[in-house]
């Protein structure tokens, strides 16, 4: 709150120095501005950069990181009356004297005696270090402004070049907006690296990657049965497997077919109404797919399931399908499959319509079919394209939530059957984050650990379609 | 040439046959090529129909309601002045339906307690904030309307159905009898369902709405739209129209290429471990949310104004 207003005023700052340069501009000029060296306004807008700029990010900053700041200024004397608690504790006591502090809601663990005396001490100290970072925040800000404006106004005369000035400050702008997207990255890869580092810390790298067993709870008591938790990751990736190569024999052929024939068949009427209709599915947010797959199709499945069981002779297998449940794989990945249909279809049209209609003539002109021309000519020509559409499919797949949060099981198992219940990396990690959790916690930090994976994985993935694709584009352009 | 000629001369020529023989299967593979691709097309617009159909046919009831106006008399042996929150609505509220319906409670309370699951607490609460705005109604007759419970709501919209059997279903069939007489004489009226966008998430159906949800939605849209489109755009700028062509803008246009396909669900761990963890901005708030969400729309948004800065012709 304190940010946006001081924000504003900082904008009628930098307005006033605005109207302020620009005016000394044009009186040094003698109000013949064909004398200035720029249009007047550039004079205004270097002024206002100056003034603006410079305070602006120290606001940014300042809130950005304030509450950091404070947390460890508080912490940094610790009250004899929490010695005696242990590290959790002691963090959910700073954190509660910060939350009171802030009028924002605290814990619900109950103080007394000593501890509500020091937790009293301590909010009025995170008070008092609230309030000094403020004006301090304010102050620092001010005197920017007030500096880089007396810097700026100063500089302005006829002869200034103001264009140019401004011209660099525009383009610093947005230089840093570009870098924006390699700082996401960056900050991926070190926050996702970072706690990463610290699960391997508790638990072998080689046991995650190549462990059989999922089992995360933490035993709230040391002498609790299975109180260690397994961490080996395999059965998740097995998982996420299973479903993806369910989904993709749904959408590759449907997706490719359709693709075939809107690129080659399809009258211009029929493509443009397919088309957009196909994009319809693109667009369904994957949370309706996955209510969809939960209440409509696990269900429909397995009422048709226990029916083919009901009219088989009695055996294993009827008796199987007979107590096959809502949540499984199948259901996740059909649809997948079917959300992933027109992805595949739009980026295997794009490419096959890329293929030089040269090739189909030439095809045509010896007497071939279209489907001919189709099997034989365009598609070995396009099937680069096409293999990394369906690569892309696959890290889409890999790496979607939703829809297996809703429609998979939790149970982690290591099976080929389409008709069990398993688990994904995603879901995983979904469960793992959803809810209050300690941060320092093996089976939190577990999720980053999953996200790593993924992460690298999808990154191959992606790298490699692209690859393929910009190497095939270079040889028809 | 030569070769055709001899053939039309001759149609019955033995490698005439053949070729007849040939074409017809060449025909054949492409009349079933052509099938299967049509095939793909009606499977996947069957997909299509059938999701939004499916939604659409569960969805739409949500957008009626049925509502019951009812007589109460604010019997002032029952309601406490000094405490008037204490006093239990529901139960008087119960006492005007059993009036209306004709019936007389026991003594375990069987019959109002069969009355109160046909109607929403919205009639208590109206009640209570009635004599909180005018003490001098009690002991007058007030005619309150509010909607029903959910389970006789879904009787009326055909969900819930006479012929199930009885102890299979939520409502008996003295409920039923009770609904129908209702609807008879005209105190339960079907009506748009206002509530549902003015009212926010409620453990109750009946009184459940979108409101906190869209409220929600559209703080954090106004954020990610306030940040990753500015910075989108201007990023799109750059590259596009100053950047020179060198080993850095390459690196950078890979990099953009390879976010806008990261999971989602790393980027929300990207947040909680930079924004939550890290810079200790509070959980839940729209803040969080807007920022991950811009920086999970910036490659699009960059990619996206690329291409229409692209198509501009030089």
């Amino acid at each position: 709150m304190l940010t946006w207003l001081s924000l504003i005023v900082l904008a009628l700052f930098s307005g006033l120095a605005f109207a302020a340069g620009r005016r000394r501009a044009v009186t040094a000029a003698g109000g013949r501005a064909r004398v200035l060296h720029s249009l007047p306004d550039y004079y205004g807008t270097y002024a206002a950069l100056w003034a603006g700029i410079p305070a602006a990010l120290l606001l940014l900053l300042g809130t950005a990181f304030g509450g950091r700041i404070e947390d460890a200024m508080l912490q940094s004397t610790r009250p004899a009356a929490i010695a005696s608690l242990d590290k959790d504790r002691q963090n959910v006591f700073f954190s509660d004297a910060h939350a009171i502090a802030a009028k924002q809601a605290p814990s619900e663990v109950a103080y007394e005696g000593d501890l509500k005396v020091a937790l009293d001490a301590k909010v009025v100290e995170a008070k008092r270090i609230e309030a000094i970072l403020n004006t301090g925040m304010l102050a620092g800000a001010g005197v920017l402004a007030l500096a880089g404006f007396l810097l700026a106004f100063p500089r302005i005369n006829a002869e200034f070049r103001a264009r140019n000035r401004v011209e660099g400050w525009t383009s610093i702008l947005l230089i840093s907006c570009s870098v924006a997207a390699v700082l996401t990255t960056l900050g991926i890869v070190l926050s996702l690296v970072w706690e990463s580092w610290r699960f391997f810390q508790s638990v072998n790298p080689i046991s995650f990657l190549f462990g059989t067993e999922w089992s995360p709870q933490i035993a709230m008591r040391a002498d609790q049965v299975a109180s260690a938790g397994a961490f080996g990751a395999v059965p998740l990736f097995a998982g996420t497997f299973l479903i993806m190569l369910l989904a993709m024999l749904v959408a590759a052929p449907v997706g490719l077919y359709s693709a075939i024939y809107l690129s080659e068949y399809a009258s211009r009427t029929t493509r443009g109404v397919v088309k957009p209709l196909l994009e319809i599915l693109a667009g369904v947010p994957t949370v309706v797919y996955g209510f969809f797959a939960a209440l409509t199709v696990g269900p429909l499945f397995r009422a048709g399931f226990n029916a083919i069981g009901a009219a088989l002779p009695a055996g294993p297998l009827a008796t199987y399908l007979m107590e096959v449940q809502n949540q499984m794989a199948l259901v996740a990945g059909v649809v997948m499959g079917i959300m992933l249909i027109p992805f595949v279809s739009s980026l295997s049209d794009d490419i096959i319509n890329s293929v030089p209609q040269s090739l189909r003539d030439g095809s045509y002109a010896m007497g071939a079919t279209k489907s001919e021309t189709v099997k034989k000519v365009v598609l070995p020509a396009a099937l680069p394209g096409i293999m990394a559409a369906m690569l892309l499919a696959v890290s889409r797949a890999v790496g979607e939530t939703m829809i297996v949060t809703m429609a998979a099981g939790l149970q982690a198992k290591m099976t080929v059957n389409p008709l069990d219940t398993v688990t994904t990396v995603t879901v995983q990690i979904v469960t793992l984050l959803t809810g209050d959790q300690e941060f320092d916690s093996p089976k939190t930090l577990s999720a980053f650990g999953l996200g790593l994976t993924l992460f690298v994985v999808t990154l191959c993935l992606n790298i490699i379609a692209l690859r393929i694709v910009q190497k095939y584009r270079e040889q028809y352009d | 040439m030569t070769d055709a000629t001899l053939g039309a001369a001759n149609p019955r020529s033995a490698a005439s046959t053949a070729m007849e023989a040939r074409l017809k299967k060449r025909h054949a593979a492409e009349r079933t090529f052509k099938a299967q691709g049509l095939a793909a097309i009606v499977i996947a617009l069957i997909f299509l129909v059938v999701l939004v159909g499916r939604i659409v046919a569960q969805g739409y009831t949500t957008f009626e309601t049925h509502t019951l106006s009812v007589p109460v008399y604010l019997n002032p042996e029952r309601i406490d002045r000094s405490d008037l929150s204490g006093v239990n609505y529901d139960y008087i509220v119960a006492e005007a339906m059993m009036k209306k319906l004709g019936v007389q409670d026991d003594d375990l309370g069987t019959t109002s307690g069969k009355v109160q699951d046909l109607l929403s607490r919205d009639f208590g609460f109206q009640l209570l904030n009635k004599l909180k705005a005018d003490q001098s109604l009690i002991g007058k007759t007030v005619t309150v309307t509010g909607p029903l419970k959910a389970d006789a709501d879904l009787y009326f919209k055909g969900e819930i159905k006479r012929v199930t059997a009885e102890g299979d279903r939520k409502l008996d069939n003295q409920q039923l009898d009770w609904l129908d007489k209702l609807q008879k004489d005209g105190s339960v009226k079907s009506g748009f369902n206002f509530a549902f966008f003015t009212n926010s998430d409620s453990t109750e159906p009946e009184q459940a709405g979108v409101l906190g949800a869209v409220v929600g939605s559209a703080m954090m849209l106004i954020i990610t739209a306030m940040i990753a489109v500015p910075v989108g755009v201007m990023a799109a700028t750059y590259l596009e129209e100053f950047a020179p062509k060198n080993r850095w803008t390459d690196i950078i246009e890979v990099n953009i290429n390879n976010l806008a396909a990261v999971p989602s669900i790393v980027y929300g761990l990207l947040g909680l471990a930079l924004f939550i963890n890290w810079l200790h901005v509070p959980r839940s708030s729209p803040l969080v949310g807007g920022l991950v969400l811009a920086l999970m729309a910036l490659p699009t948004v960059i990619i996206a104004t690329r291409s229409a800065l692209k198509a501009v012709p030089p």
